[in-house]
């Protein structure tokens, strides 16, 4: 079933396939339910009837014997089938909450890259995925609710309609105006708690402020405490005001149906006095009647109301999940790498690429036209907000919606499978990923999983790491970050060569570093460098950095500026030429210079 | 024990809800106590109607007496209806006035916290605990309130009620409550240790699932499906103990719920045999048999949801007035004085809970008017050494003491910086600037020059100094070098002697870099000044140069002295230098 597009009934589908035998006992339930007022109204009206001749001595005591079993079987009912009905709502549950997780996650995992660097999309998700079972549990409790509420009514009114039709259709008239306007309150108490969310985000903004570590620092420095404490107050009350008033007004819209109903009952037990003077109709169906009837006002102010505000409700989350599941997809996004064992990386062009990030009207990249050759190092250097990680985000098939042609080995990149993309391509990104795992996990997850010992090992005594392998309990298996209990705490630093590590363990034949030293201080900077060097000669790497002077020793430097190649060659011709990159680097240069 | 801890929290919560609002405390007891009482008399408003309607039946009663109480019952129901609503609805919008009243208590103390202690992770669980504590304080006191009025005054109504109807009805009711006590805790226990299992699976299956839709790194290494699966795993192995659990809970529940069931059919054999036997009316039977369904429903709400509620949160209320009484014994700031420097003596640091010292026996002396860089490697103790700088950091070890210019009041210096990880404030540009110096008023021109002499232009942003600089609420977004100026626009806007800039560098390139430490200088111009950098593109212009190495200095001096040295420093240096001159 396509659950991508889904509305109030599609849902109760969707719900159904999920779970059938919950949902069928659901129903079952719920009918019966609904019926038991109705059930209870003939016992208990045949009861006190029989009562009644029993001792005006007219019938033996035995006819009151199978009311009585009927009455006490009602009250077993109604108190213990509620919980055996939430007993097996826990397994559904569980079903669901395993089942949409899923899908979510699926969905989540396949989206393409753009998504991600749009604010309204990043909401968008994160407004699904916040809470989705609770939404389809309580959206597909509230349809049963509804359907309760309406039979259980309808039941009792069938009745009053069989010993009074003219009362019955007096009622119909009265009641079918009460539902739509509980169905507009329910809407209405819907918008009323959206507004309040929202003056409810400003004024705990404050508070974060005051009470935040993030913010702590800043605190104590600047003794705002005070001062702010005294803005939240005044947030505060004016946003009382305004809750106060918006809780008012659902309290009374809530209550209001149920007032109506009472009055309601008023009439219909005024219009059946005569009939009990000229004894149409017994005592006992009488009191059965009025019995049933109240005991439908306190359902119907809460439940109704609640039911209809629970409806849009789930109307609403229903729209961004049609929403979400609209978003757009990356073919094979989820595949695993391929390695295709007769393909020779040659070379990398640029043919007048020109790009811009989608719903903005500057061009980063502008006609950018290069080339690369394999067994040669490439360094892209450039001020911030150049274009350098734009270029890498198109050669790794984040975005596809450029001008130009990037050709791989002299064929449109767009025409390689993504799977076998990933095979050849490896990145460390300037936010590399923490895989909270284990130490073996972060280092061979460059080539799925596969674990050879030797050459892990070499790797971590290349990159320096051997104090991880050796100081931990478990060596590579001892888990690291907070994810898992027990784990241990890695230094930045430490992170950022496990994820360079990664690099090095991978097959992949064009290796990028976008910024990796960022977080390493000068010496490990360099080192890092003149490892990856030492480490990879006969691999393609592009290093891209904004800091010169690491990256002299590379064949071939590409100077990035307004969206195209500036200037190209190696470090020795830049620097004849005696343009941007001589600019740039003599300043940076200067630092050292003047005492050198 | 915990017992007097629950009536204490219990009586301290209602207090405290009496205080933050007394006029309206008065006026929700008022409300509880009418809507426990309105139930009863709509039971015996429902049973004169009920009567009045047999006697009128059996022609023994005028019609003129049956309407009028009728009116009366439905008056009743309405009675209880409005009440319902009154009672609810003015409980929430008390509660907002408790939640103002304790959050501002909240800020004050941890307005007097140091700031050290945020970096203790008990003491942090500690203030979220008392946080979420302040929000259930006034639930549970709202409890109470409920169970002493609303409840109480409920169940004694209906118990004289059915007393004078009949009194084994009204001992019937007692043997009901009791099954409904025992379930609740038994599954209070049960349910805290599958709180303690069940966090570490739920916590790593949080892990997964954000590894398997990163899209950028774990897409293109092509083992998304790998931690699907691992999340799959844990989901499914989180959701069988959560399971079981549950279903233990509800198996007593229901086993419990049976002899409340049997209770439930007692009473109602009771009531109909006394009917057969004439012994009570049947509009009274009528009353009691559709009020039992409330009856029920009231004892195990009260029991199991209200009481079990209060008493799972009764902890949670206990820490927030702990926090509350805390005692906080303030180190207080030293001043000199005769002299205007900053001075430390053998000043050792160490961190809550840390196993060793962040900063060694550390000597220095920063004359006023200095500028001064800190270099070293990451974690050396740098940002450490900065806030003992700030007066924010007491050491434990050792002394500092600060020049008179510097003297604010006994907690705080006249000192100012911008942090590493400055924080961007989602208000306005002018409240982001100025709330390093709340007490200063600025006029719009003042301000205007203020921000374009730090390279903010005013009118390019939307509504000027009013613009939040936050998309979430209704404003714009900046870019990371727009917040660095206004970071270091804010440490200017606090005109103090002392002015620290900590590493602030790091998301801007190396000639962006230098640019803005020369402009800091020029405008810090007599101030006492110093810079954190572990790039050294900031010691041509500081009068001096500390090394700091694993929490000791272990270099002080000129440039040229350092690289006399020829230690870290000089190492470090040369390092650098290689890279940018020719060999």
């Amino acid at each position: 079933m396509n659950f991508h597009k889904l509305n109030p009934g599609k849902f109760i589908l969707f719900y159904i396939k999920i779970n059938a035998k919950q949902a069928l006992f659901n129903v079952v339930y719920t009918i019966l339910n609904a019926l038991m007022p109705a059930f209870e109204t003939i016992v208990l009206a045949n009861f006190i009837n029989s009562a009644i001749k029993v001792f005006e001595g007219k019938r033996d005591y035995d006819v009151v014997i199978l009311p009585i079993i009927l009455l006490v079987f009602y009250a077993f009912f109604t108190n213990f089938m509620l919980e055996v009905s939430e007993l097996v709502n826990l397994k559904a549950k569980n079903r669901i909450t395993v089942y949409l997780k899923k899908i979510l996650l699926d969905k989540k995992s396949k989206l393409e890259y753009f998504h991600v660097e749009n604010a309204e999309d990043q909401d968008l998700i994160n407004r699904v995925c916040f809470d989705p079972i609770e939404m389809f549990v309580n959206g597909f409790k509230n349809i049963l609710t509804t359907a309760y509420l309406i039979i259980s009514s309808m039941s009792i009114l069938f009745i009053i309609f069989s010993i009074q039709p003219l009362s019955a259709i007096a009622i119909i008239c009265v009641t079918i105006p009460l539902f739509y306007i509980s169905l507009k309150t329910g809407r209405k108490n819907y918008e009323l708690s959206q507004e309040d969310q929202k003056i409810k985000r400003q004024y705990s903004y404050i508070s974060e402020m005051l009470m935040n570590r993030e913010y702590a620092d800043e605190r104590s420095l600047f003794l705002y405490s005070d001062a702010f404490s005294k803005k939240y107050s005044d947030m505060y009350n004016d946003a009382f005001k305004i809750e106060s008033k918006i809780e008012k007004k659902r309290y009374t819209n809530m209550k209001s149906g149920s007032l109506v109903t009472l009055l309601l009952i008023f009439i219909i037990l005024l219009i059946l006095i005569p009939s009990l003077r000229s004894k149409t109709i017994t005592i006992g169906t009488f009191i059965a009647l009025a019995n049933a009837s109240l005991s439908l006002v306190q359902n119907m102010s809460w439940k109704l109301s609640v039911a209809m505000m629970e409806h849009s409700k789930l109307n609403e989350y229903l729209k961004d999940w049609n929403h979400f599941f609209g978003l757009s997809e990356k073919n094979d996004a989820d595949i695993a790498a391929e390695l295709d064992n007769n393909f020779r990386f040659e070379g990398l062009e640029f043919v007048d690429v020109s790009f811009k990030y989608p719903n903005t009207d500057n061009y980063i990249l502008k006609n950018c036209s290069f080339k690369m050759q394999s067994k040669k190092k490439y360094a892209l250097v450039g001020v911030n907000g150049a274009g350098k990680s734009t270029i890498i985000k198109l050669i790794t098939g984040m975005y596809n919606d450029y001008s130009g042609k990037i050709l791989l080995n002299g064929k449109d990149i767009k025409e390689y499978d993504y799977a076998m993309l990933k095979g050849i391509i490896s990145v460390v990104f300037q936010d590399f990923c923490r895989y909270e795992t284990t130490v073996k996990d972060n280092i061979i997850v460059g080539r799925n999983f596969e674990y050879d010992q030797g050459e892990v090992k070499a790797i971590i005594d290349k990159l320096e790491l051997t104090d991880l392998n050796e100081n931990l309990k478990n060596g590579l298996d001892t888990p690291i970050g907070k994810a898992i209990e027990e784990g241990v705490d890695l230094s930045g630093g430490q992170w950022q060569k496990l994820a360079i590590s990664r690099l090095l363990y991978s097959d992949a034949q064009i290796n990028i570093l976008d910024e990796p030293t960022a977080a390493l201080d000068p010496i490990a900077e360099s080192n890092t460098y003149k490892l990856f060097n030492s480490v990879s000669d006969k691999k393609f790497v592009i290093y891209i950095t904004h800091r010169l002077g690491a990256i002299k020793m590379a064949d071939e430097i590409l100077l990035v500026n307004d969206g195209c190649i500036a200037e190209k060659g190696n470090h020795k011709s830049l620097m004849e030429a005696k343009g941007i990159y001589y600019n740039m680097y003599s300043k940076q240069r200067e630092w050292y210079k003047e005492n050198a | 024990m915990k017992k007097n801890g629950y009536i204490d929290s219990g009586v301290k919560s209602i207090r405290l809800m009496h205080e933050a609002e007394p006029k309206m405390f008065r006026k929700y007891c008022i409300f509880v106590l009418v809507h426990g009482l309105s139930w009863t008399i709509q039971v015996v408003a429902t049973q004169l109607f009920f009567d009045t309607a047999q006697n009128f039946y059996e022609g023994r009663a005028k019609v003129w007496f049956l309407i009028f109480t009728l009116l009366c019952m439905i008056g009743s129901y309405a009675l209880t209806q409005i009440m319902n609503g009154v009672d609810n609805c003015f409980a929430n919008i008390y509660f907002l006035a408790i939640q103002k009243h304790n959050n501002l208590k909240i800020f004050k103390k941890i307005d007097e916290l140091d700031c050290v202690q945020f970096e203790s992770t008990k003491k942090l669980d500690m203030i979220n605990k008392a946080v979420s504590g302040s929000n259930s304080t006034a639930w549970v006191g709202f409890t109470l309130i409920d169970v002493f009025l609303f409840y109480t005054t409920y169940f004694f109504s209906m118990s004289i009620y059915l007393f004078r109807l009949k009194p084994v009805l009204c001992v019937c009711i007692l043997i009901v409550f009791i099954p409904c006590y025992l379930t609740d805790l038994i599954s209070i226990k049960k349910f805290r240790t599958l709180e303690d299992k069940s966090a570490p699976i739920r916590r790593e299956s949080e892990y997964y699932e954000k590894y398997a839709s990163d899209i950028k790194e774990t897409r293109m290494l092509g083992v998304t499906e790998h931690f699907k699966k691992l999340f799959c795993l844990k989901l499914n192995k989180l959701n069988d103990m959560i399971y079981q659990t549950q279903r233990y809970k509800k198996m007593l529940q229901i086993k419990m719920n049976l002899m409340q069931v049997a209770g439930y059919g007692l009473i109602i054999i009771l009531t109909m045999h006394y009917v057969m036997e004439n012994d009570i009316s049947v509009g009274a039977f009528a009353a009691v048999f559709s009020s039992i369904g409330s009856l029920f429903g009231f004892m195990s709400e009260v029991i199991t949801e209200r009481i079990g509620w209060a008493s799972e949160n009764v902890g949670n209320v206990q820490n927030f007035f702990e926090f509350l009484n805390e005692d906080l014994k303030q180190k207080k700031i030293v001043y000199k004085a005769d002299s205007d420097s900053i001075e430390l003596k053998n000043v050792s640091f160490r961190y809550p809970s840390a196993e060793s010292e962040a900063l060694k026996d550390v000597n220095l002396k920063i004359r006023s008017g200095e500028t001064i860089a800190v270099i070293g490697i990451n974690g050396s103790g740098k940002s450490t050494l900065c806030k003992l700088l700030l007066g924010l950091y007491k050491p434990t070890k050792g002394d500092i003491s600060f020049g008179d210019n510097l003297k604010n009041d006994s907690k705080n210096l006249n000192a100012s910086a911008v942090f590493q990880n400055f924080c961007k404030y989602k208000i306005s540009l002018k409240e982001n600037i100025c709330i390093s110096n709340v007490d200063s008023e600025i006029n719009s021109d003042a301000f205007r020059a203020f921000c374009g002499k730090n390279g903010i232009n005013v009118d390019r942003f939307d509504c000027g100094e009013d613009t939040i600089l936050s998309r979430e609420f209704g404003g714009t977004e900046l870019s990371g070098g727009q917040w660095q100026k206004i970071a270091i626009a804010r440490a200017i806007f606090r005109d103090s002697p002392l002015v620290i800039l900590d590493e602030p560098t790091a998301a801007i390139d190396p000639l962006e870099e230098k640019k803005l430490y020369n402009k800091f200088l020029e405008i810090c111009e007599g101030k006492t000044a110093v810079i954190v950098s572990h790039r050294l593109s900031s010691v041509q212009i500081a009068d001096r140069i500390i090394v700091m190495d694993n929490g000791s200095i272990i270099e002080d001096g000129t440039h040229e002295e350092l690289l006399a040295l020829d230690g870290l420093y000089s190492k470090m240096y040369h390092l650098q230098k290689e890279t940018y001159i020719f060999s």
